[in-house]
């Protein structure tokens, strides 16, 4: 088991929390946004200094989520054993067709592909639980963590829907896209992970290469709400 | 719009998620080396290009990114079917599966 673990950390981008060095937290696809807006508005940085955007009457907020750690799960003839070994990890069933399941708000298992799941929890837990994940299968599965490929914007408020059906053209209706939902489809154009969290409240997913485009789109598209 | 549906998202999603990728159904040959160049040339490289129906492969590259056959009309666009590889489909010498086919698409879950 510890040579397992010890194959593992050579490849993996973010050691474990106690061999790590001291470092700064990690830059946001989107970090470069904050400054620039903390000298035009006062309002212009979330409480992390992450990059926000907000409606005086609360109807839109945009905001970029901290690095997250995302894993990228795959598993074709032994799903199950995928299946098993997330129950036993974090006592989440792998989630069927165009749904998610979450532990609590950190931890999410998405749906992407009959044979992918894309799983999100906090960055510094990232290794340690791909580990655990390693130690519990048995049988023909990937694990990749994609942590520092992406970038996650969150879209909330009673205008969110809004301004999403101006950027997506999937069916955004709550009749269609209920909480808990997750698709992969095109924003603008770009490939995104669009999931309903809960009533009004969204969580993008894109390509960090993409992020700043993203933002930039959703910016304008949220100005008829006087979004700033 | 214009709607295609993937059967592993189960969904009609927007054209713009999907890229066709060429003639569905081709069989990889089972014994390469008992054929002749022209077989095999004709194997690698000839593909249909009917007029009216016709079985394509496409992907569904921006959603699950799956790979999956339709069954459609290359003079009036009109897609009688969509199903999933390794499925087949016979649609009979007249179609009936209605505009969009989602008729069948349901019948083949
Ligand atoms: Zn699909």
């Amino acid at each position: 088991m510890s040579n397992k673990q010890a194959d593992v950390a050579v490849m993996d981008q973010y050691l474990r929390a106690d061999t790590a060095p001291a470092m700064e937290r990690p830059r946001t696809a989107l970090a470069h946004v904050a400054p620039a807006v903390r000298h035009a508005s006062e309002s212009g940085a979330g409480d992390d200094g992450n990059p926000a955007r907000h409606t005086a009457d609360g109807a839109l907020s945009l905001e970029e989520k901290p690095v997250t750690g995302l894993l990228t799960l795959r598993a074709g003839a032994h799903r199950e054993s995928l299946a098993t070994a997330l129950s036993a990890t974090l006592g989440l069933v792998l989630p069927e067709r165009l749904s998610s399941e979450s532990a609590g708000n950190e931890v999410c298992v998405r749906w992407m592909s009959p044979d992918e799941w894309l799983l999100s929890c906090p960055l510094q837990d990232a290794f340690d639980l791909e580990c655990r994940l390693r130690s519990a299968i048995d049988g023909h599965i990937a694990i990749v963590n994609v942590s520092g490929g992406y970038s996650i914007l969150n879209l909330s408020g009673s205008a969110a829907q809004n301004v999403l059906k101006k950027s997506t053209a999937y069916d955004v209706h709550p009749d269609n896209f209920m909480p808990g939902k997750v698709v992969n489809t095109l924003m603008a154009k770009a490939q995104v992970v669009l999931r309903c969290v809960e009533s009004d409240r969204y969580e993008i997913i894109v390509r960090r290469s993409f992020a700043d485009y993203l933002w930039l789109w959703l910016q304008r598209a949220g100005r008829e709400h006087d979004l700033r | 719009m214009f709607l295609i549906h993937c059967p592993y998202c189960a969904e009609h999603r927007e054209e713009d998620e999907f890229h066709a990728v060429g003639q569905a159904h081709l069989p990889r040959p089972p014994d390469p080396d008992a054929m002749t160049d022209e077989q095999w040339g004709d194997y690698l490289y000839f593909r249909k290009n009917p007029r009216g129906e016709h079985r394509e492969l496409w992907v569904h590259a921006a959603g699950c990114r799956k790979y999956f056959n339709v069954a459609r009309n290359t003079q009036t666009y009109e897609i009688y079917a969509t199903y999933k590889v390794g499925d087949t489909l016979d649609l009979g010498d007249d179609p009936q599966a209605g505009a969009t086919g989602s008729a069948l698409n349901r019948r083949s879950g």
